[in-house]
């Protein structure tokens, strides 16, 4: 798959990298088991600082999405959800669905957001298929 | 005529000829060190920019059409016409850079005072599959090297009771013998280990550069992959060719050093001279059919698209010297030119830079013959 970079984006490097390898599994551009390229290879494919990479891979590692092995690298390991997980991705997008309410977006114009953006991970990992 | 006149001339000649492909050569969104969005590429600017560039190429041309009939006309003889014949070659090097420079300025001027780069975002795009690329590379074209290599070292290890004590190792231009070592394993296999040390320099460079992935387009992200793999293949191919003609030009140098060959001036001047020249004339050919590879690509993709490739310019000093602290690569591709160059704000660079340093004052002050056999 590919990764892009904005160095001029508000958004921190890291985080990029981290929520881009997120959108590939959700895609199926990414597969569970996949490797990825190393801390060091990254890095030097983007031409960033090592720590940069390092700390998004850290943090799909703890997140759970990466096993991280000094030998075999970065390879993407699943795990599923735990109710942890569940209460803080509630509380994040509470605070993304009260954006959007504060801007007067309709809740028949984010239910149609969030169906679309669903029905395109499914079908998007159809393709990949 | 003096023999070294000619082929400096002919060298001379070469490398006006690859600087006037160069601008066709490099990344097509990269005109003169710049980088400048796709839809730019047409911009007056970007056009003034290529006609001034062969127009001063050919004023560099005529200066050395010059310099050259002068050496041949002032009848300068032995030593000093060599050494300034050898220096030949460093004129359209100079001037070229020169009027690179220039030209980069305007153009990176223009670009700033006309805000090219305004309304698009500039992103940095990689392949997490690059891995496979590196496998793209056939190790096959070091083969000829190999076996110079092994051939050098074979016909010394027979030739060796038969070699004198004290033998020559510097020719003049007729081919007289006005240099000569002490036979030793050292002495007798000089060449070999220049040919050997070339041939391990070669390929740390590869592994280091098949490290570095070029960026890609983020318009065009296969496309561009695609592209660079090629352009990968047919560089190191074309470098493997170059290190097999050198390593050839340096086994003919053994082989008249031990008396294998004879030493008559024409040969002497074929035999060790020819091989370089052949070498340049396959990379200029090489580089030939990979300009229009490259100009295939652009055409398509990346028309209309606002993401571009990032903005850079500031990381390359005075258009040609990569200098950037964040960046853990110590080798990126060149800005204007083929190859690869040194990240100076990488203390790896300095070291390598030392090393070769090292190497080249060691064989000059060890080996002075090597440049003429």
């Amino acid at each position: 798959m590919f990764l892009s970079l904005e160095l001029e984006s508000e958004t921190p490097l890291y985080m990029q990298i981290r929520d881009q390898i997120i959108e590939g599994l959700a895609c199926g551009e990414l597969q569970d088991g996949e490797s990825l390229p190393s801390t060091r290879q990254l890095a030097m494919d983007f031409g960033i600082n090592f720590h940069t990479v390092n700390k998004a891979y850290d943090m799909l590692r703890q997140e759970g999405i990466l096993r991280l092995n000094r030998k075999t690298g970065a390879i993407v390991s699943l795990t599923h959800a735990d109710p942890s997980f569940a209460l803080a991705w509630t509380a994040r997008l509470r605070v993304l669905l009260a954006e959007a309410h504060v801007k007067g977006m309709s809740s028949g114009i984010i239910d149609h957001a969030i169906r679309g953006i669903m029905a395109s991970f499914q079908s998007q990992k159809e393709g990949e298929q | 005529m003096n023999p070294i006149l000619i082929i400096m001339g002919v060298i001379t000649l070469l490398i006006l000829v690859l600087q006037w492909i160069m601008p066709k050569v490099v990344e097509p969104t990269v005109p003169f060190g710049v980088r400048v969005p796709p839809d730019r590429l047409q911009d007056p600017a970007v056009r003034k920019a290529k006609k001034t560039y062969a127009r001063g190429l050919f004023f560099v041309f005529l200066i050395c059409v010059a310099a050259w009939s002068a050496l041949w006309r002032f009848g300068l003889r032995g030593t000093t016409l060599e050494m300034v014949a050898l220096m030949l070659p460093l004129m359209p090097l100079f001037l070229d850079f020169a009027l690179y420079y220039t030209i980069h300025r305007a153009l990176l001027r223009t670009k700033r005072d006309e805000r090219w780069m305004d309304g698009y975002r500039q992103v940095i795009t990689v392949d997490t599959h690059g891995a496979t690329r590196r496998k793209a590379v056939s190790w096959k074209w070091s083969l000829p090297t190999v076996v110079l290599l092994l051939a050098g070292f074979a016909a010394g290890i027979l030739r060796y009771p038969q070699i004198p004590h004290v033998f020559p190792v510097h020719f003049n231009v007729r081919g007289v013998a006005n240099g000569f070592a002490t036979k030793s394993f050292m002495s007798v296999f000089t060449l070999s280990f220049l040919g050997l040390g070339l041939f391990i320099l070669m390929i740390v460079l590869q592994r280091a550069t098949l490290q570095t992935s070029g960026n890609l387009d983020p318009a065009d992200p296969v496309g561009s992959a695609q592209r660079i793999t090629l352009r990968m293949k047919r560089l190191f191919h074309a470098s493997w060719l170059l290190i097999a003609f050198v390593n050839a030009s340096l086994f003919l140098g053994e082989l008249s050093m031990w008396g294998v060959i004879s030493k008559a001036p024409s040969t002497m001047m074929l035999t060790t001279m020819l091989p370089i020249v052949a070498g340049i004339i396959v990379l200029i050919f090489m580089l030939g059919s990979f300009t229009r590879k490259a100009s295939d690509g652009v055409a398509q993709g990346s028309e209309s698209a606002r993401v571009v490739r990032r903005d850079d310019d500031a990381n390359w000093v005075l258009g040609a010297f990569y200098f950037n602290r964040e960046d853990p690569r110590w080798l990126v591709e060149k800005r204007f030119g083929v190859g690869f160059t040194a990240n100076f704000a990488h203390p790896l660079s300095w070291v390598l830079l030392g090393g070769v340093v090292v190497v080249v004052v060691v064989s000059i002050l060890l080996v002075p013959h090597v440049k003429k056999g």
